[in-house]
């Protein structure tokens, strides 16, 4: 059962604006509240992947002007979701229904405990770099970021592990139809100790290339409805734009909040649907 | 401050020769967010009107748009890399590159 196109609008437009305030991307919330309204997790993977390539390209420019985005971490991170990506959305007309249900719910969950089980900013401010154009530095997976006058240099640390769950995020988001920023923003930022707000713009960014892989195999597939897909997309756009503007505003502790609460609603949503 | 050639002149913050240097591609990727914007709002007005056919061929231009742009912005920094001496970064972005179009073959040739 497909919603009106309306409705399709407007949980487009309010599930991105939530996805970009905290870096986990529009379909994280927009498939399992489409699962609510009856629709099969097949025909929504689609439409959860249309969302999140809208919400990634709607947050670009700004995110991009803020110097948050760290472009080499980020393709770094994607060359294993995006393998894994392919492999999941492959695989997805043969894995039941439930159990694509139920990898989504408990991905949610471990991003969740992993986000809201941290206290503090771990990435203290240094005067040194006040002067630096905030991004990255060449050749390195470091870089600094400003928030208000301060200026904060980081460098991504246990990247194999962080590969390692970005592989297991991309296999989910191929297989359920989700970006994937649920599992990579927390494997950023806790594993690879980036801050939370870089994590979750690079996240954003790599999220529109997860999704442009999977689109490709659902086009493949001839999955992707017309009316559907381009009314999730309108309401994306708008909620993605506002949610990013809010998003780069937000103290890095608060954003973590709004991320881990985001999380546990859709765990409970989608576990809950899958018993 | 000690005022030099390309200081700010209302500020005197001193000239950040790194300042801007992603200024043509964010600029692209705006025009492409309204483009999606329009030829979405096309889609979903030529589809209540009952007109499919067209309504699928604003859907396609959509998608192609959608899944173009990252795929470009990736190749905009392999190309900046490559040419700025970071090879191993321009490989994993070549490399990226190479996914979608090989996900996409698969999934035609598994059917």
């Amino acid at each position: 059962m497909t919603p009106a196109v309306w409705l399709l609008v407007l949980l487009g437009a309010l599930t991105s604006f939530g996805g970009a305030v905290g870096g986990i991307g529009g379909a994280t919330l927009l498939v399992p509240v489409l699962l609510l309204t009856g629709m099969d997790i097949i025909d929504a993977a689609p439409l959860g992947l249309l969302s999140v390539a809208a919400t990634s390209l709607a947050a670009a420019g700004r995110q991009l002007d803020a110097g948050l985005v760290h472009h080499r971490i980020g393709l770094t991170v994607e060359l294993a979701a995006s393998s894994f990506a392919i492999a999941g959305a492959l695989l997805s007309t043969s894995v039941p229904a439930p159990w694509l249900a139920r990898a989504l719910g408990l991905g949610a969950l471990t991003g969740a405990v992993v986000t809201l089980s941290r206290r503090g900013n771990r990435n203290p401010s240094n005067q040194t770099f006040r002067d630096d154009s905030p991004g990255e530095w060449p050749g390195t997976l470091g870089g600094t970021y400003h928030f208000g006058d301060a200026s904060v240099p980081y460098h991504a640390q246990h990247v194999p592990l962080g590969l390692a769950v970005a592989a297991v995020a991309g296999a989910i988001s191929g297989m359920a139809g989700v970006g994937g920023g649920f599992l990579k923003t927390p494997a950023m930022s806790e594993v690879m100790h980036v801050p939370v707000k870089v994590a979750a713009a690079t996240s954003t960014f790599t999220m529109g290339i997860t999704a442009a892989a999977g689109l490709l195999v659902f086009a493949g597939q001839g999955r992707i409805d017309a009316t559907s897909g381009a009314a999730v997309v309108l309401g994306a756009m708008g909620g993605a734009t506002i949610g990013s503007r809010v998003q780069t505003g937000l103290p890095a502790t608060r954003a973590r909040t709004v991320t881990g609460v985001l999380l546990i609603l859709v765990a409970a949503v989608v576990i809950g649907r899958s018993l | 401050m000690n005022g030099g050639p390309g200081d700010d002149p209302l500020s005197g913050a001193p000239h950040d020769p790194r300042g801007g240097r992603f200024d043509p591609l964010a600029r692209i990727l705006r025009w492409a967010r309204w483009v999606v914007v329009v030829v979405a709002l096309g889609a979903v007005g030529l589809g209540v009107a009952g007109l499919d056919n067209p309504a699928g061929v604003l859907a396609i231009a959509m998608v192609v748009v959608l899944v173009g742009v990252p795929m470009m912005r990736v190749g905009w920094f392999a190309r900046r890399w490559t040419v700025r001496g970071d090879p191993r970064f321009a490989m994993v972005a070549g490399a990226v590159l190479l996914l979608p179009p090989t996900g996409l073959l698969i999934s035609v040739l598994t059917g």
